[in-house]
C-alpha cells in the first residue's frame, strides 16, 4: 500500500487489463492515495481524448481512404513526366533507329512520351511494391514524400532505376552498332 | 468538443443553478458521453458506469449551488465520478477482500480551484491527430485499435499477429509519448 502506482499500472487498470488481485491492490491504493488518484484522472482524461481523435480515420490505419490522385501523387507523376522527357531525349537517335528498324517508328511525339511516362510509372509502382522496406507500404503504394516511406526503399528504388537505364542503352547501343 | 467558447455552458450552469432544469439537462447531455467512458474505464461494465454517472450527476446538481459557473463543468464532473467509481470497486469486494477496509468512501470532490482538464478542444485534438500521424505505423495502429475500436490488448494481439506483451508495450510507449508532447495542454 506504500509504493505509488506507477504510470504503466494506472494505463493497464483503466484499459481493464489487470489480473484481479492487483487490479483490487490498485484500486485500494488509489482510494487512500490523492496523488495517485489525480494522476489516474489524468490518464483517463487523456484516453478520453484518444477515444475521440482514433475515432477519425488515421492516414496509415485506413489506407483505402486515400486519394489516388492526391498532391504528393501529382507531383511525383510529374517528376516522372519530366524523367520521362530527359530519358527520351537522352536516346532520341537510338530509339528513332531501333523503331525504324522494327517498322514500329511512326513519327509520333506524343505517343512515344506516353509510352515512356506509362513504362516509368509502371515500374515505380511495381518497384516500389516490391522494395519498400516497410510491409504496409506495399499495400498502399506511398508517395516518395509520404510521411514515414523510408529512404532506404527509396534509395533502392533509384538504384534500380539507374541500372535498368544503363542497360537499356548498352542494348539499344549494340543493337545499333552491330547493323 | 467541450469548449465553451461562446459561453453557452456558463450560461447554462447560472441558469441550472437558480434551478432550470432544462439548462441542468444540456449540461448533461453534453457531458454523460465523457462521463459514462471514465466510470467504465474504472469498473468496468456499461450497466455500472452509468449507474455511477446517474449518481454522479445528482450529486453535481446538488452541489451546483457552490460551483463557480465560470469554471468548466466537466472537469468537475469528471472527478466526481472518478471518486464515485472507486467507491463502487470498493463496495464490491467480491473475490478479495481489502486490507484494512476501514477507509471511508471517497468524498465528492468540492467544487474549488484545482488542476482542470479541458480534454476536448477543438486545439487539443488537432494536436492530438498531428502527434498520432507522426507516430511509427505499429504505434498508430495499437492506438487505432485500442481507442478507436475498443479491442482488448489480446484481440489486438491476435489482429495483428504479435505477443499481447508486445502490444502492451507499443501502446504504453505511444501514449506516453503523445501525453508528454500534449503536456501542458492536456493537465
Ligand atoms: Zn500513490
Amino acid at each position: 500500500m506504500n509504493a505509488h502506482l506507477d504510470d504503466e499500472t494506472l494505463t493497464l487498470f483503466l484499459d481493464g487489463e489487470l489480473d484481479r488481485t492487483t487490479r483490487l491492490t490498485a484500486a485500494q491504493h488509489l482510494m487512500q492515495c490523492p496523488a495517485c488518484r489525480e494522476r489516474l484522472i489524468q490518464w483517463n482524461a487523456f484516453f478520453t481524448a484518444l477515444d475521440v481523435t482514433t475515432t477519425v480515420p488515421l492516414p496509415g490505419a485506413e489506407p483505402e481512404t486515400r486519394p489516388i490522385l492526391g498532391s504528393r501523387r501529382l507531383l511525383w507523376l510529374a517528376l516522372e513526366a519530366l524523367l520521362a522527357v530527359v530519358l527520351m531525349a537522352g536516346s532520341w537517335e537510338r530509339w528513332v533507329d531501333l523503331g525504324r528498324r522494327l517498322h514500329t517508328w511512326n513519327g509520333n511525339l506524343l505517343g512515344q512520351f506516353t509510352l515512356w511516362l506509362a513504362s516509368l510509372h509502371g515500374l515505380e509502382s511495381d518497384l516500389r511494391n516490391l522494395l519498400s522496406p516497410v510491409r504496409d507500404l506495399q499495400r498502399i503504394i506511398p508517395t516518395p514524400t509520404a510521411p514515414g516511406a523510408p529512404l532506404a526503399g527509396w534509395i533502392a528504388v533509384a538504384l534500380v532505376l539507374g541500372i535498368v537505364w544503363w542497360f537499356t542503352n548498352r542494348w539499344l547501343l549494340n543493337e545499333s552498332t552491330h547493323t | 468538443m467541450n469548449s465553451d467558447a461562446d459561453g453557452s455552458e456558463t450560461r447554462d450552469i447560472t441558469s441550472a443553478k437558480a434551478g432550470d432544469e432544462v439548462a441542468f439537462g444540456r449540461l448533461v447531455r453534453r457531458h454523460e458521453g465523457i462521463a459514462l467512458r471514465v466510470a467504465q474505464r474504472i469498473v468496468g461494465t456499461p450497466q455500472e458506469a452509468e449507474d455511477v454517472v446517474q449518481d454522479a450527476l445528482i450529486r453535481a446538481y446538488r452541489a451546483l449551488d457552490r460551483f463557480d459557473e465560470t469554471r468548466p463543468f466537466g472537469p468537475w464532473l469528471y472527478r466526481i465520478v472518478t471518486n464515485l467509481s472507486l467507491n463502487r470497486l470498493r463496495q464490491r469486494r467480491d473475490t478479495i477482500s481489502w486490507q484494512g477496509t476501514e477507509e471511508d468512501p471517497l468524498p465528492i470532490p468540492a467544487p474549488l480551484p484545482g488542476p482542470e482538464a479541458q480534454i476536448l478542444t477543438r486545439e487539443t485534438h488537432e494536436r492530438l491527430y498531428t502527434e498520432i500521424n507522426a507516430l511509427p505505423d505499429h504505434y498508430r495502429r495499437v492506438l487505432a485499435l485500442r481507442h478507436g475500436e475498443g479491442l482488448s490488448y489480446q484481440e489486438i494481439a491476435n489482429r495483428l499477429h504479435v505477443p499481447v506483451s508486445d502490444v502492451k508495450s507499443w501502446l504504453f510507449r505511444a501514449r506516453k509519448r503523445l501525453k508528454e508532447r500534449l503536456e501542458p495542454g492536456i493537465t
